[in-house]
């Protein structure tokens, strides 16, 4: 017990030394439809055939009306609750260790469906939770006629997700409550669903939802996963899976053995006991306009490297995968990409000109 | 009279009948995925036509009538409800409405929704009134 208090006083007071991002996840509504999301941090766990989905949802300090988040599911959560006070403040310090100050000078930082099925509603601190089972009809409509403003591209976002899977969570946070609560604006609620399923996806195209095309997203996704997972699309600086595309907003920033110490600090916090002695961990950063951002990412854990097309939102196949990510590559980056292509065609050449010289 | 002229002036009636008829012509326009279908209409100066709105989202859209300047002045005008006015209907998730509107003299006009953000995703559309 000490060791929990004292682990949840460091990491608190580590985070805070740190860049700190707004957590959130799903797409968030916001009473006028009007969302901001600074950044999004996720963590899908996979173990014994459950993945166990972290996030946070941030008050953002309104003090009247209600707003929320949807989130599309693989499967039927059999647990959701809150979740550990550190878990994802521990994974964003695994890989930005807080600096110490001063110690650099640089301190930046249709079809008219019957109402859906109602899963299963829980309260969590001033978050009202339900999980829907119904197309994207039905699930619209309920959250239209529950207080979500959804924006304009909701109808084919939930459209995309309920073509897959038809299970939602949807998030609403009572802004009086939260109040009531004395939560402060930047305030986040982690949460925590246990979901068996045979493989784990994290939903990234939801995160795009009311943004316009050219705003960037930005989101950190951990995985935890017992074997090096497979992922689709590929992130760059992947393991290079044949045909597969290769998604440029987003970027493996780590790939190994989860660390003796963060098993162990993940392990003690709430609802997360579950875990082995050894994971593998996987860090990619999400940095896409809101336009490319046409996919999810599908996970393979088994070690056999076949991630689903249908997982990842690809249906048709992977050549139409890879020709939607090329499609909605926007010309500023594929401009870049050729510019960096010529630029290290011709560095090469003149090292070679200055070596024959 | 020639064949062709005969042809010529049978075809120029048919296109006439709707307008002159008692029953206005019908057009269905879809909302789908917050979009119109269809998104360009052809109409007569002078023609009623009778709408069918079939709003298949599941969130409430409108169907607005009206110059390029209305258009912007709905924008930033405040209405919910637009059911009453003319050319105008408001429509909730899933529901079915018929407008009927009169086109006045030849030129375009727009129809659009201005749900918050509907209007800047495109949905939209040009009705084309020809003399």
């Amino acid at each position: 017990m000490a060791r929990r208090l004292l682990l949840g006083c460091a990491i608190v007071c580590g985070a805070s030394l740190i860049a700190t991002p707004a957590y959130a996840c799903g797409g968030l509504i916001g009473p006028n439809g009007a969302v901001n999301l600074a950044r999004t941090t996720t963590l899908a766990a996979y173990h014994n055939g459950i993945e166990h989905y972290v996030t946070a949802f941030t008050f953002t300090g309104a003090t009247k009306g209600t707003f929320g988040s949807i989130v599309p599911l693989p499967g039927i959560p059999t647990k959701v609750e809150r979740g550990g006070d550190w878990t994802l403040q521990r994974l964003e310090r695994e890989v930005a260790p807080p600096v110490p100050k001063g110690l650099f000078l640089d301190h930046t930082g249709v079809a008219f469906a019957a109402a859906p099925e109602i899963i299963l509603q829980t309260k969590i601190d001033a978050l009202d939770i339900t999980v829907l089972k119904g197309g994207a009809f039905a699930v619209g409509t309920w959250a239209e006629q529950h207080g979500f403003n959804l924006p304009p591209d909701a109808p084919s976002v939930l459209d995309f997700y309920a073509r897959r899977s038809q299970i939602f969570m949807a998030a609403r946070f009572d802004a009086a409550a939260a109040v009531k609560r004395g939560q402060r604006a930047g305030d986040g609620t982690p949460i925590h669903l246990t979901i068996p399923t045979n493989n784990p996806w994290v939903p990234l195209r939801i995160l795009a939802l009311g943004k316009q095309g050219s705003e960037v997203i930005d989101a950190d996704v951990f995985l935890l996963t017992d074997n090096v997972p497979a992922m689709l699309p590929q992130p760059v600086g992947g393991r290079n899976l044949a045909g597969a595309p290769l998604a440029t907003g987003m970027q493996l920033v780590r790939s190994e053995r989860a660390s003796a110490s963060l098993m162990q600090d993940l392990k003690i916090d709430k609802g997360m006991g579950w875990m082995p002695k050894s994971m593998w961990l996987t860090f990619i950063r999400l940095a896409a306009p809101a336009n490319t951002l046409g996919y999810d990412l599908a996970i393979d854990a088994t070690g056999q490297n076949q991630p689903s097309l249908q997982a990842a939102g690809f249906p048709t196949g992977i050549a139409a995968a890879a020709k939607h990510i090329r499609d909605s590559l926007p010309l500023w980056l594929a401009w870049t990409a050729a510019g960096a292509l010529t630029g290290g065609l011709l560095t090469t050449m003149l090292r070679r000109r200055v070596r024959t010289a | 009279m020639t064949l062709a002229r005969a042809v010529a002036a049978l075809l120029l009636g048919a296109a006439l009948l709707p307008a002159c008829s008692g029953s206005p012509r019908t057009i269905t326009v879809d909302m789908r995925f917050s979009h119109y279908l269809p998104i360009e209409m052809q109409v007569r100066a002078g023609e009623t036509v009778r709408f069918k709105l079939v709003n298949e989202d599941p969130i409430t859209h409108e169907f607005i009538i009206g110059t390029a300047a209305q258009q912007e002045a709905h924008e930033v005008g405040r209405d919910v409800d637009h059911n009453a006015l003319p050319g105008q209907a408001s429509l909730a998730p899933g529901e079915t409405r018929t407008l009927s509107f009169t086109f006045g003299r030849a030129g375009s006009l727009i129809f659009a929704c201005h749900r918050p953000g509907h209007y800047a995703y495109g949905m939209r559309g040009t009705i084309t009134i020809a003399a």
